[in-house]
């Protein structure tokens, strides 16, 4: 059994850094001074992560506005609209509002790639579909025409960052698994056509990471899906249920909690994955969060990442 | 005071420079004394009074200075002509932290991202939730000698205080269920249940018996999770919190799912109004026709039985709703819901408004109403 382990998606900022951003919200730093504290504080959660011995590293998109922005800022036929608020949570993000056709030039995706070490790191990119749930579409005829181009600009964005080195690509898609925005079955096909046209070509390693909902619903179907692991958020997905499944492919395990600074018994952990694979039977398993970790502080942050790598490691041990 | 169309200001107001400055310790400069003299002016305050205070080095200054931003803020929304009125929430750090703080069983980490460049504290409970102290009582103790107005009290209700709380302590003494949703769920119950219980209801008895009449329960939070079940429990805290208390209650609830909230609001059991927030959904131009209110239906539609007060100015911009124009939405509103019916806020708190600003629309806010009245 490969035993991995990663974060699924950003990072929060080291307090000094949150400092800075104060400081440039108020023009009291400037772009320049703003930019000196993200490299800074990048370097700092990237060496964290290498230092826990984590599978895959991210830079921890510091300077992310939210999953959405890159999109939102840099693509043509988008524009900015107001906040909405982020699925069931007390953040928001930025709504992109879709005003013509849909272009970019890849990779668009700002990433401190000359801070990365030489290792294996992780892309974490918006899937199509939870693209097109957030956004307010305005220009496509239909939500099919919609996701099948923002698909298309997600595997030119893909295979740009392919190049540059990234070894994983997280399509994040809470959308996919919220129970407000959760799909019906007719639009299921045209959801996996959209992975498909997403990941086509890709020699990266994949994965679908859904959060904030329970993906039982759609999991018989996402197991024929295009990505090499799925994602599952274990504080919204009932353990036992999952069980009721056989992955063709790898599983990442959302098992630490990124939306509560309890600090989980890593025994536990450890039991429930083993009971996926005995269960499950994956080619592969990753420890992982269940999503982004900027529910948190940089110092709460750190001991999720600990519990992660603490995990993995014990389960590595244990399959031995 | 004519029954029809009552006004009130949903809860808090922007402190004053000279509040946050002189409340942190820090020396106030002659803009922050000018600041504090023009209003001193225009809300007819007695300013060498004032100037004593801010230029002084009393032990007491802390409070004093507190007592003064408060005052201030009861006399500009009596002059506004306001028929309710509270203190802006000047005696409060902000709606969450005031109470928490306050609290046995909570610890405060730093800062989280809310979006962009905005931050916000969220408390972690690790003990089980225990009174320590009153934290709304002085407050209410201290304005109600301000005024001779009626009063009514904001707080913050259980489901926002849990929401906003991540849970240690429950969901650790629940680590028995295997599975993780419901031991969220189960550890997320008990939490709220021990908010009003422990936290919310022994300081109710202290209003109670100091003679509060009337208590807001403002619940932004409602809405977020959006499920059955946690409106359930939403309810289920209410209804606890506020059975047995000789005190009319109001629920205050904003930028939301208002179809869903519609839902719930009847199993409220005293629940004698409804402040919500609709200008920020509506038209600018006066005239007979306001859409931005037919969400409003929605409460009709489900049996709700009490008053509306729907918000008629937007709390979000600086853009000064005329006279006429909260006229037209309260009118508008009258046919809707029936004018006995119908009470007359802003959508929310001023707080992020300028003085100036909010000033300004609190008093087209009373225009309005009495150009209303000539005409209901």
């Amino acid at each position: 059994m490969n035993i991995k382990c990663s974060i699924s998606g950003c990072l929060p900022r080291p307090p000094r850094l949150i400092s800075e951003t104060r400081k440039y919200d108020r023009s009291r730093i400037n772009e320049e001074e703003l930019e000196a504290a993200y490299r800074t504080y990048t370097k700092e959660v990237i060496d964290y992560q290498v230092e826990q011995g984590l599978t895959y590293i991210n830079d921890g998109y510091l300077r992310r506005q939210d999953l959405l922005r890159p999109f939102t800022t840099k693509l043509k036929g988008v524009e900015t609209g107001q906040l909405y608020r982020w699925f069931n949570n007390n953040t928001f993000y930025r709504i992109p509002l879709i005003k013509g056709k849909l272009e970019g030039k890849a990779p668009f995706n700002e990433t401190y790639l000359d801070l990365l070490p030489k290792a294996e790191y992780k892309a974490v990119l918006p899937a199509p579909y939870t693209f097109v749930k957030l956004a307010k579409n305005e220009y496509y005829e239909s939500d099919a025409d919609f996701l099948q181009d923002i698909a298309e600009i997600i595997n030119a964005e893909i295979k740009a960052l392919e190049k540059q080195g990234y070894t994983y690509i997280q399509l994040s898609d809470p959308a996919l698994v919220y129970h407000k925005t959760a799909p019906s079955k007719n639009e299921i096909s045209s959801i996996a056509a959209a992975i498909e046209i997403a990941t086509s070509g890709v020699k990266a390693r994949t994965g679908l990471q859904t959060y904030f909902g329970n993906i039982e619903p759609v999991l018989a179907d996402v197991l024929d899906w295009k990505v090499d692991d799925i994602g599952i958020d274990y504080y919204e997905t009932d353990a036992d249920a999952v069980k009721e499944y056989s992955f063709k492919g790898g599983v990442s395990l959302g098992l630490v909690d990124a939306r509560n600074t309890l600090k989980e018994d890593s025994d536990e952990l450890v039991s429930i994955c083993n009971e996926v694979i005995d269960a499950s039977n994956p080619v592969s398993l990753m420890v992982a969060t269940n999503c982004d970790l900027d529910f948190l502080t940089w110092e709460e942050a750190q001991y999720k990442i600990e519990t992660v790598a603490k995990v993995a490691k014990q389960l590595k041990e244990e399959q031995r | 005071m004519s029954k029809l169309f009552p006004t009130y200001e949903i809860g808090s107001i922007a402190k004053p420079r000279w509040r946050v400055k002189g409340y942190a310790g820090r020396k106030l400069n002659q803009a922050d004394l000018d600041d504090a003299e023009k209003w001193a002016k225009i809300l007819g305050i007695d300013y060498s009074k004032v100037e004593t205070v801010l230029k002084g080095d009393s032990p007491n200054r802390k409070q004093e200075i507190v007592d003064l931003s408060a005052l201030y803020v009861l006399k500009m929304f009596e002059k506004a002509g306001l028929d309710y009125v509270y203190d802006g929430e000047q005696w409060r750090v902000e709606m969450y932290e005031h109470v928490i703080r306050n609290l046995g069983g909570f610890k405060f980490s730093g800062w989280i991202k809310s979006f962009d460049y905005r931050y916000f504290k969220k408390a972690s409970v690790v003990e089980k939730v225990s009174y320590k102290q009153p934290y709304y009582l002085e407050e209410y103790e201290s304005v109600k000698k301000q005024t001779n107005l009626p009063l009514k009290v904001p707080i913050t209700g259980p489901y926002t205080l849990t929401d906003w709380t991540y849970n240690e302590y429950y969901e650790k003494k629940h680590s028995n269920i295997k599975s993780f949703p419901r031991r969220r769920y189960e550890a997320r119950k008990e939490l709220i249940f021990d908010i009003v219980d422990e936290a919310l209801r022994p300081e109710f008895k202290k209003l109670a018996d100091a003679g509060v009449k009337w208590i807001q329960i403002d619940e932004p939070a409602v809405t977020t999770k959006e499920t059955p079940e946690e409106m359930e429990l939403f309810v289920d805290a209410y209804n606890r919190l506020t059975e047995g208390f000789n005190i009319e209650f109001s629920l205050h609830n904003c930028f939301s799912n208002y179809n869903l909230l519609a839902q719930y609001v009847p199993s409220l059991k005293k629940c004698s109004q409804l402040s919500l927030e609709f200008a920020n959904r509506d038209v600018h131009e006066e005239g007979q026709s306001h859409p931005g209110y037919d969400g409003l239906t929605a409460f009709l539609d489900n049996g709700y039985k009490g008053a509306y007060a729907p918000g008629f100015l937007d709390i979000h911009t600086d853009f000064i709703e005329s006279p006429e124009l909260v006229r037209d939405r309260v009118l508008y509103v009258a046919d809707l819901v029936g004018k006995e019916k119908v009470w007359v806020t802003p959508d929310c708190g001023l707080r992020t408004r300028s003085w100036d600003v909010a000033y300004q629309k609190l008093l087209n806010l009373t225009k309005g109403k009495e150009l209303a009245k000539e005409l209901a």
